[in-house]
C-alpha cells in the first residue's frame, strides 16, 4: 500500500479500549482520505441523527495520502465529526505539523469513540499507544497544556481549551498551541467525550508508489508556486490579510454585522499596516514553501495569526479599527481554543442587537459590546472562551444568540455556521457557495473569491450570474478532492486539477486523470449531502440570511445589490444531478459509486 | 482630482496614495505609465465601481473625481 500507511487507529473512551483497523485500501482510493474518507467512515458508523455531543456520535482525525510526504504543503488533516454547531457535518481543516507526525507515527487516521468517565489525553508514540489521565491539564488554557504535554521536539500537541472542555459551539481543536481546526464546534466533541490532547510522535516514512517520480513531481509543484505571484510573493510577504484591501475595494467586506460592506478604516487592519507594525516573522505549515503563517507581536502578547477572516470578524464587522486589539482577540481564542470567525461573528450579532436596543436586560459589566468598542470586543472574546456571565449565552453562537432575543433574521449563518468574511451581495457566484456549502456559512469549499474578485484563474464578472453555477460546482468538487489529499487548498492558486492527478499517482499508483480527480470530488460532496439529509437538514436550508436576499446593500462600490439566490440554484441543482428540491437522484447517487 | 490608490508591494517608493491633475482623456494606462508601474505587475485594476483585469481597465478614461485602485495579484482565504 502506497501513500497510507495502512491502519487506523479505534479508541473507545467508554471502556478504555485500543485497537488497530487495517485500512481498506480500495475504500481509501474510492473517497481519498481526509475529508472524503472520514466522511464515508463516519457515515458508514454512526445514526447522522445522533446528539453530536453524546457519547454515540465519534470524532474522526484523518490524514490524506499527501500527507506526511515530500509533497509541499502535505502536513494537514481533517477532524471529522458531526457539528454540534450545526448539526450537519463537520470537517473542519488545520495544518502545522501534527497530520504529518501522525502518519510518521504510523497511522492513516484515528477514531475516537464513546465518552472517558474523568478527563484524559492519548499518547501516541507508534505502536505504543496509552490513554491518560489529563486532571492536571483540564481546565488549562491551550498554551499551558502544549507545554505541559510536549516532551521534546519531535512530540506535537493536539488539545482543546477551555472553550471546548464548557462545550461551546463554537470550540476549535487546536495543534502546535495555534492552528486550529476551527470551523464547527469539533471542539465541543472531543469536550464530550472528556478527552483533552492527543499527543503524538514517531519516525516512520511513508511508502511512495514512485519515488523518482514523485520528486519531479514536487520539483515542478514548487516551482510553480514560486513562480505564481500569489503564492511566491503576496501570501508569503503579506499573509492572508493581504486580501482586506481589495474585498473592502469592491464593497463586500461585511460590517456592523452585515449593515453594510465599506469599513472606512480598512487600511487600518490590512496585511500591509499587520507586516509594518506587528510582524515578527513568518509561520510556515510542514512542508509549505508559500509560509502564509504570520507570526506577531505587540506589547500584551505574541503568538501565531491572525489570518484575514479574523481580522475582519473581530475587526470590520464589530465596527472595529485597533489592529493591535484584534491580535489581542485572535491570541485569546487561540489560549481558549474556540474559533475566530464563529467568536467575531457572534460578538458583531450581539451588538446589533444591543443597536436595536434587545439586550437591555443584559449585565455588560462595564464593557458596553458597541460596534468599534474595541476594549470591549476583548474583553467578551475572553469571555465567551471561559463561558462567564453573558459570554455564556455566546458561546452557543450567533443562531442561538439571535434566536433568543427574538431576531433570528440578524444571525448571519447559514445552516448555523457563522458567514465569513465576503458579503454575497457583491460576489454572486461567491453566495450561492454559502448557501450550498455541507457544512454551512463558509468560504473555503469552493472560494469563487478567486475568480470573481482576484481574477484568479480568469476574471469573472462578480455580479453576473451567468455561468456561476458551473464554476461552484467545478470549485466545490476540487476542493473536496484537494481537502482529501493533506495538501494546502492554496496551491490551488498555482496548480490545477491534472497537476493533482500526477501527483497523485506517483503517491499511490493510480492512473487518474484531472476528471478522475473532479469525479472523486463529486462523490464527496455527494456523501456529505446524504449525511446532512439524514440527520434532517433539508434542502430547504440551502438558503442565506434574509438580509442578504431582500436588503440591498445601503453604501460602496456593491449598492443598491442583493444576492440573487433564486436564479441560480434551481441550475445548480440540475448540475450536480439532484432533483428540482435538491435530492440527488438515484441514478448520479450510482453513477457516483454510492 | 483624480484619486489613485496602491496596495501591496505596488506601495513600494510610490506610497499609498497619489493625486492626479486632471485632463481630458486621461486613461488608466496614462496614469500607470506615471507611476512608473508595469501593468504585468498588476492583477486587478478598480475604477468607480468596474473592476477588471488591466488588459480590459487599461484604456478606461477616468473621469474628474475618478478613485482608481491597482492590486498586484494577490489572494488568501
Amino acid at each position: 500500500m502506497y501513500g497510507y500507511m495502512g491502519k487506523i487507529l479505534r479508541i473507545n473512551l467508554s471502556n478504555g479500549s485500543i485497537k488497530v483497523d487495517d485500512l481498506d485500501f480500495e475504500l481509501a482510493k474510492k473517497f481519498v482520505g481526509g475529508r472524503g474518507l472520514g466522511t464515508k467512515m463516519l457515515y458508514d458508523e454512526i445514526d447522522p441523527k445522533v446528539d453530536a455531543l453524546s457519547p454515540e456520535n465519534k470524532i474522526i482525525f484523518m490524514n490524506g495520502p499527501m500527507s506526511g510526504t515530500p509533497t509541499p504543503t502535505g502536513g494537514r488533516y481533517m477532524v471529522i465529526t458531526k457539528s454540534p454547531l450545526s448539526g450537519t457535518i463537520a470537517s473542519s481543516n488545520s495544518g502545522g505539523t501534527w497530520g504529518a507526525r501522525l502518519k510518521y507515527a504510523g497511522y492513516d487516521g484515528i477514531i475516537v469513540e464513546g465518552k472517558a468517565d474523568k478527563p484524559v489525553y492519548v499518547e501516541i508514540h507508534e505502536e505504543n499507544v496509552e490513554i491518560k489521565d489529563a486532571s492536571h491539564v483540564w481546565g488549562k488554557l491551550v498554551g499551558e497544556t502544549t507545554d505541559i504535554l510536549q516532551k521534546d521536539k519531535d512530540t506535537n500537541v493536539l488539545a482543546i481549551g477551555p472553550g471546548g472542555e464548557k462545550l461551546s459551539r463554537m470550540a476549535a481543536v487546536m495543534n502546535e498551541r495555534d492552528r486550529a481546526a476551527g470551523r464547527s464546534g469539533v471542539g465541543a466533541v472531543m469536550g464530550s467525550k472528556n478527552l483533552k490532547a492527543i499527543v503524538v510522535s514517531g519516525k516512520k516514512k511513508v511508502n511512495l508508489f514512485n519515488e523518482a517520480k514523485t520528486r519531479d513531481n514536487n520539483k515542478e509543484a514548487t516551482n510553480k508556486l514560486k513562480e505564481n505571484p500569489v503564492t511566491g510573493q503576496g501570501l508569503p510577504t503579506y499573509g492572508t490579510a493581504v486580501l482586506v484591501n481589495v474585498i473592502n475595494a469592491n464593497g463586500v467586506l461585511p460590517t456592523h454585522n452585515f449593515q453594510k460592506g465599506f469599513f472606512d478604516a480598512a487600511d487600518d487592519i490590512s496585511g500591509e499596516t499587520l507586516a509594518e507594525k506587528y510582524l515578527l516573522r513568518k509561520d510556515p505549515c510542514h512542508r509549505c514553501p508559500i509560509a502564509c503563517g504570520r507570526y506577531t507581536k505587540t506589547d500584551k502578547v505574541e503568538g501565531g495569526g491572525p489570518e484575514y477572516e479574523t481580522i475582519w470578524a473581530f475587526g470590520s464587522d464589530c465596527g472595529v479599527k485597533d489592529l493591535e486589539a484584534i491580535i489581542e482577540a485572535n491570541h485569546w481564542c487561540n489560549q481558549y481554543g474556540v474559533d475566530t470567525i464563529s467568536v467575531g461573528a457572534t460578538l458583531a450579532a450581539a451588538m446589533e442587537l444591543k443597536e436595536k436596543g434587545l439586550l437591555e436586560d443584559v449585565d455588560f459589566e462595564g464593557h458596553a459590546l458597541d460596534f468599534g468598542n474595541a476594549e470591549a470586543m476583548v474583553y467578551w472574546t475572553k469571555k465567551i472562551g471561559a463561558r462567564e456571565g453573558f459570554g455564556d449565552k455566546m458561546a452557543e453562537g450567533s443562531l442561538r444568540l439571535c434566536k433568543e432575543y427574538g431576531r433570528e433574521d440578524l444571525s448571519m449563518t447559514v445552516k448555523g455556521l457563522e458567514l465569513p468574511a465576503y458579503d454575497p451581495r457583491g460576489v454572486q457566484g461567491h453566495g450561492l457557495t454559502y448557501a450550498t456549502s455541507n457544512r454551512g456559512g463558509c468560504h473555503v469549499r469552493g472560494y469563487m473569491i478567486s475568480p470573481e474578485i482576484l481574477g484568479l484563474p480568469d476574471k469573472l464578472d462578480r455580479l453576473e450570474l451567468k455561468d456561476k453555477p458551473l464554476w461552484v460546482k467545478i470549485f466545490q468538487d476540487l476542493t473536496a478532492f484537494i481537502d482529501s489529499t493533506g495538501l494546502c487548498l492554496f496551491t490551488s492558486f498555482a496548480l490545477g486539477a491534472d497537476d493533482y492527478a500526477n501527483i497523485y499517482n506517483a503517491i499511490v499508483g493510480t492512473e487518474w486523470s484531472g476528471d478522475d480527480v473532479l469525479k472523486a470530488g463529486e462523490r464527496i460532496y455527494n456523501i456529505e449531502r446524504q449525511f446532512n439529509l439524514e440527520a434532517g437538514i433539508m434542502p430547504d436550508q440551502d438558503t442565506l440570511p434574509k438580509r442578504l436576499l431582500e436588503e440591498e446593500m445601503p453604501e460602496g462600490p456593491s449598492k443598491g445589490h442583493i444576492h440573487h439566490l433564486d436564479k441560480l440554484l434551481p441550475e445548480y441543482y440540475e448540475l450536480r444531478g439532484w432533483d428540482a428540491q435538491g435530492f440527488p437522484t438515484k441514478e448520479r447517487l450510482a453513477d457516483l459509486g454510492l | 482630482m483624480v484619486k489613485v490608490k496602491l496596495y501591496a508591494y505596488l506601495r513600494d517608493n510610490r506610497g499609498k496614495e497619489v493625486d492626479f491633475e486632471y485632463r481630458t482623456g486621461l486613461t488608466i494606462a496614462d496614469i500607470a505609465k506615471e507611476l512608473e508601474l508595469d501593468l504585468s505587475d498588476v492583477s486587478i485594476i478598480i475604477c468607480d465601481g468596474k473592476d477588471d483585469v488591466p488588459e480590459k481597465m487599461k484604456d478606461v478614461e477616468v473621469k474628474e473625481d475618478s478613485l482608481v485602485h491597482f492590486f498586484p495579484p494577490v489572494a488568501g482565504g
